[in-house]
């Protein structure tokens, strides 16, 4: 048995993860001259480990403590979470649409779920820096339904086969596709170098084109001195006497033993499971009862097909190539149906992989599977909906009677779907492959529904009785807590969160380096 | 096309597993734990084996159980597996040696099995008597890596007729 004490470093700012949100705020405060310490619970990826590999792309999966997870419409949280530097966007496909200003208001507008405590245009600034910061290629002005903001600085990718395809469809039904923004370049950006739509983005990008923490914030962090530990699970937050601030935080190091790090401020970024999880075990910031609460999960579905001539279903970008906002408006599509949803166009596809090409017949085996396999992978096509989820008290992590091997309680994420966004999911699947048969496609089909991307547990809002931290991330209830990342969305959209959780944590981190 | 098999699909490619029944095929609070010795028998390997040559036709020259062995051996969060990815509350391990023991029951002492017809029964969850996770959720995953090591290389690339154009070729798994 070792008989070395536990250490107590100090810091002013400690980390909790090391994902997209926690390494704008490295780099924020590095760069302002704080010394920080980013903790990360799982292993060290290095970009010469970024193998073009489907199934080496797995690796990049959470692998910490399981997530027990239950109804109609679970949020698949080994799927959805990263795990290691860099986080889920290691592994993530940097599709970077805006919210829509009225997903700020849904409550006040339709009374579902709840509103942020700031509009659109005070997060637009924030928008604006990460995309400078990161770059972004698309097309502004095709983007007729974008929010203002800056243009992008990079132009858009070009458009490979089944894009073109798929696009007769959309504009047969009098329908509108945009290049899809990506935080991917489309030509050199910032010392890294262009995209080679090689279609190999899940795996990870390893020459640096796309816009993952390893080559932009987290990068950015260490160079101004800001010190990743990997393997370091953090399992429990120290409070001090008053209750209102914390101490710091305690940790697993790579070889077990427990270790203290003392910090003037804490930033929670963990991911959203974990941020609940590890709020609802140290019994902390929750003074309004809702730490957990408003869990959410965007329902996605894909479409596929089979073009009768070829369509380059292995090239491009993971995330897809093109983008449709026609349907974001108005939420209310009918009595029953309620909510946004995107379409993203044109996703590349590798063989084999949950969202790979064998996959998407699941129903096919023996021999046919070999000349399925022959035909698709030079003609199919596909393209998902990204639905808007309803913000509802009763989805929710809370700790289940486990504990995992720190001795810290499991978590149970439970999430279903109103019968108002089955409805919308219903139609939107229906128009999906109504746009494949007018784009020549004769037997179109559709995968299972899915969970993409997990928010909320963590809301911020006016108030301490109405939300879990206020408008800049910060606990309503720990004066020195941040929390960051998904967790904190009130309310959903329809599009991918990682751009918005990064303007978040830009203003969150702005408030934090000038407060007292 | 006709989809009668849209229920599978559903059941097969979603985590949508009940949780009793996950915790009936052994739960683990810890991902970290040192794997298990492997309970699976020479003759049960050799009927996944020859089910997933029924599923993935060439996942047994490809070398599909040297491939399951050798990932079953590792930690479970370093596996390469569909059933890692799927997130299923239950070990790598436990989820083979789960389908070992179904498929010796389906066998029923006779000699020999008939692997195509016990693929499309596992598919549509009509095989009498299947205990444990749904048949299909087993098929589905035992199809996602046979499919893994047929077509997912850089060989099986090769076999479609496409180009690879890794960024960095992946080290060999099989
Ligand atoms: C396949 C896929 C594709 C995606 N594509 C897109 C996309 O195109 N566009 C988009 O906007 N979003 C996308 N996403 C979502 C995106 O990955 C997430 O929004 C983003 O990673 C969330 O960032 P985060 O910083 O909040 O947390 P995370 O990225 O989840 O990082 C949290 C980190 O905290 C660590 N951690 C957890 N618990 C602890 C602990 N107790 N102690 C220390 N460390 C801990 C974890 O290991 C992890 O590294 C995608 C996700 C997936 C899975
Ligand atoms: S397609 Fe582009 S972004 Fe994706 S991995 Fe290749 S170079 Fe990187």
């Amino acid at each position: 048995m070792s008989t070395q004490l536990p250490t107590q470093e100090s810091c002013d700012i400690a980390i909790i993860g090391s994902g997209p949100a926690a390494a704008l705020y490295a780099a924020r405060a590095a760069e302002a001259g704080r010394s920080v310490v980013l903790l990360e619970a799982g292993p060290e990826r290095r970009l010469e480990q970024l193998y073009s590999s489907q199934l080496w792309a797995r690796q990049l999966k959470w692998g910490g403590s399981p997530v027990e997870e239950q109804g109609n419409h679970k949020v698949g949280h080994v799927f959805n979470s990263g795990w290691g530097s860099g986080g889920g966007g290691m592994h993530h496909y940097a599709v970077y649409p805006r919210l829509q200003p009225s997903d700020f208001s849904v409550r006040a507008d339709h009374g579902h779920g709840l509103d942020w405590p700031i509009s659109y245009a005070q997060l637009r600034p924030h928008y604006d820096r990460v995309q400078a910061d990161i770059g972004i290629s698309g097309d502004a002005t095709q983007e007729h339904w974008r929010p203002p903001g800056d243009d992008y600085p990079m132009p858009p990718m070009p458009l490979f086969a089944q894009s073109r395809l798929i696009a007769t469809g959309f504009a047969q039904r009098g329908m509108h596709t945009a290049p899809l923004p990506l935080a991917i370049n489309s030509r050199p950006y910032k010392g890294r170098p262009s995209c080679q739509f090689d279609g190999w983005c899940d795996a990870g990008c390893p020459i640096g084109a796309l816009a993952n923490p390893l080559v932009t914030y987290l990068a950015a962090a260490t160079a101004a001195g800001a010190e990743l530990r990997c393997e370091s699970t953090v399992t429990e937050v120290i409070k001090d006497g008053t209750g209102h601030r914390l101490q710091g935080v305690r940790y697993r190091d790579a070889s077990g033993q427990r270790q203290t790090l003392l910090a003037n401020q804490v930033v929670l970024a963990a991911g959203t499971i974990e941020n609940s999880r590890l709020l609802l075990a140290n019994q902390l910031a929750n003074s309004s009862g809702l730490v957990g609460s408003h869990l959410m999960s965007h329902p996605a579905r894909s479409i596929y097909g089979l073009f009768d001539q070829p369509s380059e279903p292995t090239l491009g970008i993971t995330g897809g190539q093109l983008i449709c906002h026609d349907r974001y408006h108005p939420k209310r599509k009918a009595d029953d149906q309620y909510g946004s949803y995107q379409w993203l166009i044109g996703q590349a596809m590798k063989p084999t992989d949950l969202l790979g090409i064998a996959n998407t017949r699941p129903d096919i085996a023996g021999a046919q599977l070999d000349s399925f396999m022959r035909e698709a992978t030079q003609k199919v096509g596909n393209m998902v909906f990204v639905a808007e989820d309803i913000a509802n008290p009763d989805n929710r992590v809370e700790l289940t009677g486990q504990l995992d091997q720190h001795g810290q309680p499991l978590a149970r994420a439970v999430h279903n779907i109103s019968s108002q966004t089955q409805a919308l999911v219903q139609a939107a699947t229906q128009e999906g492959l109504d746009i494949f048969r007018a784009a020549g496609v004769a037997e179109p089909w559709h995968g299972p529904l899915i969970g993409m991307h997990i928010l909320g547990g963590t809301p911020i809002g006016q108030d301490a009785a109405s939300s879990v931290a206020d408008s800049h991330g910060r606990s309503h209830d720990i004066d020195n807590l941040w929390i960051a990342g998904g967790s904190l969305f009130p309310s959903s959209g329809a599009v991918n969160p990682t751009f918005t959780l990064l303007a978040l944590a830009d203003r969150g981190a702005n408030a934090m380096l000038t407060a007292r | 096309m006709s989809f009668t098999r849209r229920q599978f699909i559903q059941r097969g490619a979603a985590v949508a597993v009940a949780p009793a029944v996950l915790a009936a095929a052994g739960k683990t609070a810890s991902s970290h734990a040192n794997p298990p010795a492997i309970a699976i028998t020479p003759a049960q390997w050799s009927l996944i084996e020859a089910l997933a040559e029924a599923i993935v036709p060439g996942s047994r020259s490809a070398g599909l159980i040297a491939f399951l062995q050798r990932q079953l051996a590792n930690p479970p969060e370093q596996a390469l597996l569909m059933v890692r990815y799927l997130g299923l509350p239950v070990t790598p391990i436990a989820f083979y040696q789960g389908l070992a023991e179904q498929l010796s029951a389906a066998q029923d002492g006779s000699a020999t099995v008939d692997a195509y017809a016990l693929q499309a029964q596992m598919a549509t969850d009509s095989v009498a008597n299947w205990q444990g996770l749904p048949a299909s959720l087993y098929h589905f995953v035992l199809r996602s890596d046979g499919c893994d090591v047929v077509y997912g290389t850089p060989a099986g690339s090769k076999l479609l007729g496409l180009d690879y154009l890794a960024h960095i070729a992946p080290p060999e798994v099989l």
